[in-house]
């Protein structure tokens, strides 16, 4: 017995791939602009815009805009809420590994 | 290592994805390692105070200089990422004890009155010293997983043996050790820099 519960649903906001992707660059810095989210995550101007704006809308992410010189620029760092979602999603991924690994 | 696990590798290691910190850090070695080298061959004591200049100047004038070039070089190109400061607790521990190393260092020099600490002593502290940077940069190619800092890590262990081997000071040791960890950490960072900007052509500025 694991004691998992299969039941349970995983935080489908966090569990797209895209914004897992965000999550993960959010999760060890304290914030980084949309250029780099791009990169990382492969997406394009308008589905990075479309799932920063999900994850704000839900409180994990935090957006702020500002001027480098005469550039915008577009920072995301992640709230508290957030980052609790973020590691209650690792242990679901975790424990489910657990409870199927034998 | 699964995509998630790389991608925060990356994010982690991006600080050091272009060579510029390198350069920065490796200028800023030789120019406290010449003059206490040159000290130590010369005998002009005077010049070993200028890497105590050079340090304190540097210290505040370097990080400046990193940031600027990234906010022309990096960032435009490959994005802007801001790190977690580390806590309080642990910038205060590192401060105690660089603070603790440089008095015990400073009493040692004094108490045997000979600047250039050309004994035991002196060959001990520099050995200490060297592997001390050595594991440093071990410690970063783990943790960054970037093999080119072995580089760093193997010139600071072999160069430190070496000095031992033949015999060097103290003063005229770690001059030597900075002025050539310097020299190499910068040529590495100036074909890091290279590669980085062949790589990444500068991208028109963002909308969002």
């Amino acid at each position: 017995m694991t004691g998992f519960d299969f039941s349970g649903d995983p935080d489908r906001v966090i569990h797209e791939p895209a914004r897992l992707k965000i999550m993960a660059v959010l999760s060890v810095v304290e914030s980084a602009d949309f250029m780099y989210l791009m990169r990382e995550t492969g997406l394009t101007r308008g589905n990075l815009s479309v799932q920063l704006t999900r994850l704000k809308d839900v409180g994990y992410i935090r957006i702020s805009k500002e001027f480098v010189g005469k550039s915008p620029r577009t920072t995301a760092s992640m709230t508290v809420v957030g980052r609790r979602a973020f590691d209650k999603y690792r242990a679901y991924l975790t424990d489910i590994l657990r409870a199927t690994s034998s | 290592m699964n995509e998630i696990t790389k991608t925060q590798q990356r994010t982690r290691s991006y600080w050091y994805s272009d060579g510029i910190a390198e350069i920065v850090g490796g200028v800023a070695f030789v120019l406290i390692g010449l003059p206490l080298y040159a000290a130590a061959r010369t005998g002009i004591e005077m010049l070993s105070t200028l890497p105590l200049i050079s340090m304190i100047l540097l210290f505040p004038l370097s990080a400046r200089v990193v940031r600027y070039l990234k906010d022309r070089i990096t960032h435009q190109r490959t994005g802007y990422v801001k790190y977690s400061r580390p806590p309080m607790s642990r910038q205060r521990k590192a401060l105690i004890f660089s603070i603790l190393i440089a008095i015990s260092v400073a009493i040692i020099v004094i108490s045997k009155s000979n600047w250039t600490l050309n004994g035991m002593l002196g060959k001990s502290i520099l050995l200490g010293m060297g592997f001390g940077i050595a594991g440093t940069f071990a410690v970063r190619v783990w943790k960054m997983q970037m093999p080119r800092f072995f580089i760093d890590a193997a010139t600071a262990s072999g160069l430190v043996l070496a000095l031992g081997f033949v015999g060097a000071g103290f003063i005229e040791g770690v001059g030597l050790l900075l002025s050539v960890l310097g020299v190499i950490s910068a040529v590495i960072g100036m074909i890091v820099l290279c590669s980085y900007i062949r790589r990444h052509p500068k991208v028109p500025v963002e909308t969002a």
